[in-house]
């Protein structure tokens, strides 16, 4: 497609301004401020219109006239179908109109529509714009960038402002799914949401554990409120229990008491049988009873006694005094008399007699003398035994005087016949004293025969004494059997009579003790009886009070413990619904954590799903940007380094890799030339753009419009862009726009 | 006589929407609380004799004691009126062995059970997994007097545990069956003779929960029983629709949504659905929108819904990646909302724009 020529009525600055093309180079030289950019975008506008949106909307506001009025031109145009002349007027009032003209019949023409630059090139506004429309800056901008990055801003960035960087798009998106999630490890939107959710989960779930725990606490305290209630009602059944216990300890204190009484009533008539047992023929009355205990005093007492008068025979048998009796000792005493009167004698013999008082006296005071004697003796039995050794003494004394009385002897012849007889007398005396002393212990000297006597005298007196004392007391004891005897038999026919005898034998004092015992048992039992009568009455005893089966300890135990119970569930209670107060207070707060899960939930939602867009996104954008790549790039490369390697003349191998690094072949190998001069910078752009046309368009070759873009090229680098333009020219129509005649290229 | 049916109140439910700011949200907790206290008040203004809950009276069985109390102390103060209470599939088993029950409140468990009420006889039966196919053959009406049963499901030809087959009910003797389950009411033949019922719920808790709510009133006449509805709620939940088509600017979206908006009580629930379709190219001001007009109402919210508008053959020609992305996107992706999307943010980000 070339363009032939063009004419604006009026679009931004230019007004009324017409332009002719030549089928190669146009070059269109004009001041800064010309409008070359307008130029340029007129004729897109032609080929593309203008679009409506809003960022489009910029175009028209740019390029309308100020007074607000309508706008366009036309172009003419030839292509493979014809040459024809398209009229586009932009009204804001009226809207766009269009019309395509054939100036071969200058009929109107359907060929195109108003779609126009599409039908003719095969490519949107936009991608036309990339490829055909190289703009001043763009050579500056893009200097230091790989030809590679250069050809994919191309094709996939734009030659306007408003779209960025693909790269950048997708970090964009990238960035902003990072913020929802992380593509790896933790963090994000996302994660923070579940957290928060995981966290709100268990908070419900605790505040509905919470919830249960504190119904279930309810249960419990409902449960202890009942156990309360039984206990309470156990507590009084058991204090009316306990009354009725103390009533019935009374009850049974009396009753014990008033059964003890009856007990003991029982006991004292089973005492008094037991006792009656022993009266097998009765009782004995009271006379009865005196007299056997009478009897037995007496004869206690008796016995005592006899006990006594045996036992001081026992004193004197063991004393075993060998007494000579009175009889002889009265014969000693008149042999020691007679020794002693035949000594005297014999001495009177020798010397004179003394006379002794008149014989008849003598006899008389002798008889007098004995009789006083034994009397005094037989009172000495019964009263002072002495006496009887000393009623005896003196019985010998008067028997002595007595025969002392007698008339004296014979004479004195007889005195030495006496004398001799005297003498033998007194030997015979003396050896019979002496046998008989000796027999006694004694020793007789001859001389000491009274002393012996005397001696012998009170031991035979005593002797006497004890003798006539055993006697007494074998009399006494004799009678005391007697007595003794009788009694017992009285005693034992008493006591016999009444059974008391054999085994049953008892001693009146038993019989006795027992008959008052009897008596007594009696008299008690009478009493008990009428004291457990009065006691029954007055306690108004009828039955036996039931038998307590706890007892008053037990219960009072029992009260206590049920009270302790009372008081254990009153705080268990307590406690509980304290707890199930604190449970239920914070389970209020479940509808409001509820609340925040669905937010959370719905959060988690719209963000996931955001998340899943943004990562098609990228994907998809990826994904496009390798189709393009692969369907465009890799013809664009080619068809760059062909131009590329024509237009520099370079005999070295210059390959272009698939980043479009350029690389040139010499002897030191392949050097990058990714630091190209600004010449070659600009070359590169032209190639590019051609490299483009020749990939992409599918319909008529457009032109390409160069709007002044060797700015800075020096003298000789434009010099040698031109030869390269007039080149390029041969396929390719090229608009040159500059505003300096130093970028000529004519 | 009268009898008032209600069920779906769901105390304590958590509140669904972003709009809904969590004070707001308790707001409308107690708002529900406060619904079931009208429903009370109006039984008694009216002289009902009883009142039916056909069931999810609360939204689960953990159920807070306040609101356990609340529904308990309200049914206490209200002693004349005899409550007839059915849990449905949320709050089974609410009321814990704890609570002490009101005596003017009848618990339905999973057996038929019928307690007169003048000339009506209310049956109620709870659905379980064991009960739910036999519960047909065991209900009996009182041949003598009307009938109302009461259940909580699903109507259908198939049964299940929150599910109720209709033709199994029909001629059984039921003149009116009060149930529970859907949200809206709704009212249909039953048989021959009968009606069923949905009374919805008393207050929107969300979306999907739309328009007027209130309770069913069971008119009992001469034999007859009809039924009507009585709105109850004091906040409606309204989701408008706003075409965004053509409305490429700021200005043009918001005055698209206020216009949607005309009408609109400032107390409501409110959602605008954006549809149409914008072009690639056009912001969406929808986030900016939806902050400046959040306070307005007791809740707001936008659901952008809006399509993007693209000529495909528009980039047919374009070489560049926007081009080919547009062409990938619309080849691979089926879901037209997805597709929309992914081309948005694509668009967005290749133009520079804000990614969502």
């Amino acid at each position: 497609m070339k363009i032939l020529s063009l004419h604006i009525d009026t679009f931004g600055k230019l007004r009324d301004h017409r332009i002719d093309f030549d089928s190669g180079i146009t070059e269109i030289l004009g001041d800064n401020g010309y409008g070359k950019t307008t130029l340029a975008v007129f004729i897109k506008s032609m080929l593309y219109g203008i679009p409506d949106n809003r960022d489009k909307g910029k175009i028209r506001k740019k390029y309308a006239p100020w007074s607000g009025g309508d706008f366009g031109g036309t172009l003419d145009f030839e292509t493979e179908r014809g040459k024809y002349r398209v009229s586009r007027r932009f009204s804001p009032k009226t809207g766009d109109t269009f019309e395509l003209i054939s100036l071969e019949t200058g009929l109107q023409s359907e060929d195109y529509g108003e779609d126009l630059g599409f039908e003719l090139f095969g490519i949107d506004a936009e991608s036309y714009e990339k490829c055909t429309y190289l703009p001043q800056h763009e050579v500056d901008v893009k200097i230091t960038d790989s030809i590679g990055a250069r050809l994919e801003a191309l094709l996939i960035g734009s030659s306007g402002n408003d779209i960025v960087d693909f790269r950048e798009a997708v970090d964009r998106i990238k960035d902003r799914r990072r913020e929802l999630e992380l593509y790896k490890g933790t963090g994000g939107l996302i994660e923070n949401e579940k957290n928060a959710l995981t966290e709100c989960e268990k908070e419900i779930e605790l505040l509905e554990d919470k919830l249960r725990e504190a119904q279930t606490l309810r249960v419990e305290i409902s449960e202890l409120e009942n156990s309360e209630k039984e206990t309470e009602d156990e507590i009084d059944a058991l204090y009316k229990k306990s009354a009725a216990e103390r009533k019935n300890a009374l009850l049974r204190k009396d009753y014990e008491m008033w059964q003890s009484y009856v007990a003991d009533a029982e006991q004292c008539g089973a005492d008094i049988e037991k006792i009656k047992t022993e009266f097998k023929n009765g009782v004995p009355n009271s006379h009865e009873l005196e007299r056997a205990d009478a009897l037995e005093r007496e004869i206690a007492f008796e016995r005592r006694k006899r006990a006594k008068l045996v036992n001081s025979e026992a004193e004197n048998a063991e004393s075993g005094i060998d007494i000579p009796g009175q009889f002889e000792l009265t014969q000693r005493a008149l042999d020691i008399r007679s020794l002693k009167d035949k000594k005297n004698e014999l001495t009177a013999c020798n010397n004179a007699p003394r006379k002794l008082s008149s014989p008849k006296m003598q006899g008389i005071m002798g008889i007098f003398i004995t009789v006083l004697g034994n009397l005094t003796a037989i009172i000495g039995i019964f009263t002072v035994p002495a006496l009887i050794l000393f009623g005896a003494a003196v019985a010998i004394l008067g028997g002595v005087i007595f025969f002392i009385s007698k008339p004296e002897k014979e004479s004195a012849h007889k005195d030495v016949a006496q004398r001799a007889e005297k003498e033998r007398e007194i030997d015979r005396l003396e050896h019979e004293l002496s046998e008989f002393f000796s027999k006694y212990g004694m020793i007789f000297d001859g001389n000491n025969g009274e002393a012996l006597l005397s001696e012998l005298s009170a031991k035979a007196q005593s002797a006497e004494k004890h003798k006539a004392d055993e006697e007494r007391r074998k009399n006494d004891i004799r009678s005391l059997d007697f007595d003794i005897e009788k009694k017992e038999a009285e005693l034992a026919a008493l006591l016999e009579k009444y059974g008391f005898f054999g085994e049953s034998e008892r001693s009146a004092r038993e019989v006795s003790e027992l008959v008052s015992k009897l008596k007594n048992a009696e008299k008690a039992f009478g009493e008990m009886c009428e004291k457990a009568e009065r006691f029954k009455s007055d306690k108004e005893i009828s039955e036996e009070p039931p038998v307590s089966e706890l007892g008053e300890k037990e219960l009072s135990r029992q009260i206590e413990d049920a009270q302790r119970n009372l008081r254990k569930l009153g705080s268990d209670k307590t406690r509980l619904a304290e707890r199930a107060a604190r449970l239920e207070s914070d389970a209020e707060l479940l509808p409001s954590t509820k609340d925040r899960r669905e937010q959370l939930q719905e959060l988690i939602s719209e963000h996931t799903e955001r998340r899943e867009i943004l990562d098609k996104t990228a994907e998809l954008l990826e994904k496009a940007k390798e189709n393009l790549s692969s369907r465009h790039i890799v013809d664009m490369k080619n068809a760059f380094e062909k131009r590329f390697s024509a237009i520099m003349n370079i005999e070295k191998e210059i390959t272009v890799d698939a980043k479009f690094e350029v690389k040139l072949r010499d002897e030191g190998g392949a050097k990058k030339s990714d630091a190209y001069s600004t010449g070659w910078q600009s070359v590169i752009e032209i190639c590019q753009r051609l490299a483009l046309i020749d990939s992409l368009y599918r319909g008529e070759r457009p032109f390409v419009i160069l709007d002044d873009p060797f700015v800075n090229l020096d003298k000789g680098k434009i010099s040698r862009i031109k030869g390269i333009l007039r080149e390029l020219s041969e396929d390719t129509q090229i608009i040159y726009l500059t505003c300096h005649e130093s970028r000529s290229i004519k | 006589m009268k009898i008032i049916h209600t069920a779906d109140i769901h105390l304590d439910a958590a509140m669904q929407g972003k709009g809904l700011s969590p004070e707001r949200a308790r707001v409308r907790r107690e708002e529900l609380r406060e619904a079931f206290l009208r429903l009370a008040e109006y039984a008694r203004s009216v002289g009902a004799s009883g009142v039916i809950i056909a069931g999810d009276l609360f939204d689960r069985g953990e159920v807070t004691v306040r609101v356990r109390r609340f529904v308990l102390d309200t049914i206490k103060k209200y002693s004349e009126i005899r409550f007839f209470l059915l849990f449905g599939n949320h709050d089974s088993g609410c009321f814990s062995f704890s609570d002490e029950l009101p005596e003017n409140l009848t618990l339905f468990s999973d057996e038929w059970q019928s307690v007169a009420l003048d000339d009506v006889v209310i049956h109620g039966v709870e659905l379980t997994g064991e009960n739910f196919s036999s519960v047909y053959e065991s209900f009996e009406a009182d041949p003598e007097k009307l009938n109302i049963a009461v259940m909580h499901g699903a109507i259908g030809t198939s049964y299940g545990e929150d599910r109720i087959n209709l033709k199994k009910l029909s001629g059984k003797g039921i003149d009116y069956l009060a149930l529970g389950h859907y949200h809206s009411f709704e009212i249909g033949k039953l048989g021959r003779h009968g009606v069923y019922c949905y009374p919805g719920c008393l207050e929107g808790r969300g979306y999907d929960e739309c328009g007027d709510k209130g309770f069913s009133v069971i008119n009992i006449e001469n034999g007859k029983i009809t039924a009507d509805f009585v709105k109850n709620s004091i906040r409606t939940v309204i989701e408008v629709s706003a075409d965004m088509t053509g409305a490429d600017s700021y200005f043009s979206q918001k005055e698209a949504i206020q216009k949607a908006l005309s009408g609109v009580s400032e107390s409501s629930l409110v959602r605008v659905r954006t549809e149409g379709a914008l072009r690639p190219s056009e912001e969406r001001f929808f986030s900016q929108i939806e902050r400046e007009l959040k306070d307005r109402y007791f809740s707001f919210e936008i659901k952008d819904k809006t399509g993007l508008l693209i000529d495909r053959t528009e980039y047919e020609g374009d070489i560049s990646l926007k081009g080919e992305f547009i062409r990938l996107v619309s080849e691979s992706i089926e879901d037209p909302d997805l597709r929309d999307k992914i081309i948005s943010c694509g668009l967005s980000a290749l133009l520079g724009g804000n990614i969502e």
